[in-house]
């Protein structure tokens, strides 16, 4: 559906209730949504001001918008209401979009499978048997139905691209610091951006120069200075030598990524970026580590869930705050946790975080040298295809293979350059993604480039894609 | 792919719960034991990797940290220097509102266990 469409069904209460009832079914068999209200923040009238009017979005749910719940996907936020709107969310609001509901994840971000929510698993649109990617797995998996065309998901180490890869939707994770993370709830402070998940990159574009540029309330916040060229680039680079273990199925998918860019008129070069190897456990170490401070907030004090007694005279203080965290984090938050906190230990820190901050180095040189050869790399999003939920056996992936499987999407979190990662192949079922990265603030690029191919090879819809509901 | 599972010490384990503010259930301790282990186990791994004489990085970089000719940014501009209410930003929000998000209130305060 086009802007236009989904403006005449906002602002018509019939086609409101139909929508609703759809995505209410839909929901049913995904789980993507904690919550959906299709009148709340409808326009009243079909037409009005900004380049998204009457576009409906959903949000993350560790983004805030003002008066709705702001779980992340935990138990001990189930009950919390957020008293102001993320800066991302209230631009998109002024672009004349306007929020629809709140999107399931991973528990605070945490997460590759959308298996890892208080709330229940999200299941893929395509294949309900495949898990729909995470960690903003009810995001893409939302847009991939046709629930809504937009949506705001959050990347530390690609929890936007990797999702909507699995489910066939473009995801952009823009260069660090291009859009403001002001209501974004912290999970690793130097590798978070918030990105957008949509079903056109036309959209992606639109959302993405309505929510980009410097904020007060972010200090992190930049605003790129000069624009980039929107053509096609003439140079490539795809790393050989790191895509050795790729799944033949994604393998393939690969080659016809690179046909369609020699098809486009670029040429496509191997590059070398031998540090690829060590981004997955660079990345884990930095993300836990900083999750592990940034998580000592939950104390059950000052928000959320509280735990045991409330404070009788006599009570322990730091017996609370254990009861609070220890009932109130799933078991993947505390690994996360716990193996942060690990290696931030005096005695270990040398071994593994500050080891993994001079790896960190080492990526970002490599990724800037091969950036000055060619214009943007190609890379796959993940090493294999959606996988089975809740099994390690056949194509399934236990935790650890599912964490070292981030390599692809991870590095471009520990350079802070952005990255696009879009549909190319259904692969009868569970679709398979690529993506463009290129140097900051290419965005425009990436999206002149992911339009283009679009355009040519437009890629599939699920089956249970909702259609159009107008 | 995987790394060789390798426990971690079960005091280990403990000392870093505490440091963590988590208490364990023992049942939970042994899968994260093995679970933390065998990212430990796999973080081992970046020894191949010669660092020596490498800066750290710290932060994900912003403003020049992408090659000749790509970057170009603007500082963002600080916010004025002027006193306000705490939660002028948020039209709906009072500090009320706030405090009523807490796990515990009384009399607009936070209340906790005594720390003293």
């Amino acid at each position: 559906m086009t802007t236009q469409q989904w403006a005449a069904t906002a602002s018509d209460s019939a086609r409101r209730g139909k929508w609703s009832a759809r995505v209410a079914e839909l929901n049913g068999e995904l789980n993507a949504l904690l919550s959906f209200d299709a009148d709340a923040r409808a326009p009243v009238a079909v037409s009005g001001d900004g380049p998204l009017f009457g576009v409906p979005f959903v949000v993350k749910d560790n983004i805030a918008v003002d008066g709705l719940p702001l779980t992340c996907g935990s138990r001990l936020l189930a009950d919390l209401v957020s008293p102001y709107s993320a800066t991302a969310v209230a631009r998109l609001e002024q672009a004349g979009a306007w929020v629809a509901g709140k999107a399931n994840l991973d528990e605070f971000g945490m997460g590759s499978s959308g298996q890892h929510s208080a709330f229940g698993p999200v299941r893929n649109p395509w294949d309900h048997r495949a898990v729909p990617g995470g960690s903003s797995s009810g995001s893409a998996a939302a847009v991939a139905a046709g629930m809504v065309p937009l949506a705001l998901g959050s990347d530390t180490g690609g929890s936007v691209r990797q999702p909507a890869s699995f489910c066939g939707v473009y995801g952009l994770k823009p260069t660090y610091g291009a859009v403001s993370r002001f209501g974004l709830v912290a999970y690793a402070s130097s590798l978070d951006v918030v990105g957008i998940i949509a079903d056109t990159p036309q959209l992606a574009r639109a959302a993405f120069a309505a929510v980009r540029g410097a904020d007060e309330w972010d200090q992190s916040s930049v605003t790129a200075a000069a624009s980039q060229p929107a053509g096609m680039p003439s140079k490539v680079g795809v790393p050989r030598v790191a895509l050795a273990g790729l799944d033949a199925r994604v393998a393939e998918v690969l080659a016809t990524a690179e046909h369609q860019l020699e098809e486009s008129g670029c040429t496509v070069v191997d590059v070398e970026l031998p540090a690829l190897e060590h981004v997955a456990a660079a990345y884990y170490v930095i993300a836990t580590a900083e999750a592990s401070a940034n998580l000592a907030r939950y104390d059950g004090i000052r928000y959320g869930a509280r735990v045991g007694d409330g404070g009788g005279p006599g009570e322990d203080a730091e017996k609370l705050v254990r009861a609070t965290r220890s009932a109130g984090f799933g078991q993947e938050v505390k690994t996360r946790i716990l193996t942060g906190t690990f290696v931030l230990r005096s005695g270990f820190q040398e071994q593994y975080y500050q080891r993994a901050q001079r790896v960190r180095t080492l990526v970002r040189e490599e990724v800037e040298r091969e950036l000055r050869r060619c214009d943007l790399l190609l890379l796959p999003t993940y090493p294999v295809p959606p996988f089975t939920a809740g099994s390690t056996a056949g194509d399934g992936l236990d935790e650890l293979q599912q964490k070292q499987a981030d390599l692809f999407t991870g590095i471009a979190n520990l350079t802070g350059h952005p990255a696009l990662a879009f549909p190319v192949d259904s692969n009868g079922g569970r679709p398979i993604g690529m993506q463009l990265m290129g140097p900051a603030h290419s965005e425009e690029q990436l999206l002149a480039v992911v339009e283009r191919l679009t355009e040519r090879w437009p890629p599939p819809r699920p089956g249970s894609h909702i259609g159009e509901v107008a | 792919m995987n790394a060789p599972g390798a426990a971690l010490g079960e005091d280990e384990l403990l000392t870093t719960a505490e440091m963590a503010r988590l208490a364990l259930s023992e049942e939970e301790s042994a899968g994260l034991r093995d679970a933390i282990g065998q990212m430990l186990s796999y973080f081992d791994q970046m020894n191949a990797m010669d660092v020596s004489g490498v800066a750290p990085t710290t932060h994900a970089p912003v403003a020049d940290g992408n090659g000749e000719g790509h970057s170009g940014t603007a500082p963002p501009p600080l916010r004025s220097d002027t006193a306000r209410p705490s939660a002028s930003r948020w039209a709906r929000a009072t500090e009320q509102e706030l405090v009523a998000r807490a796990g515990d209130s009384e009399d607009g305060f936070v209340t906790t266990p005594n720390v003293l």
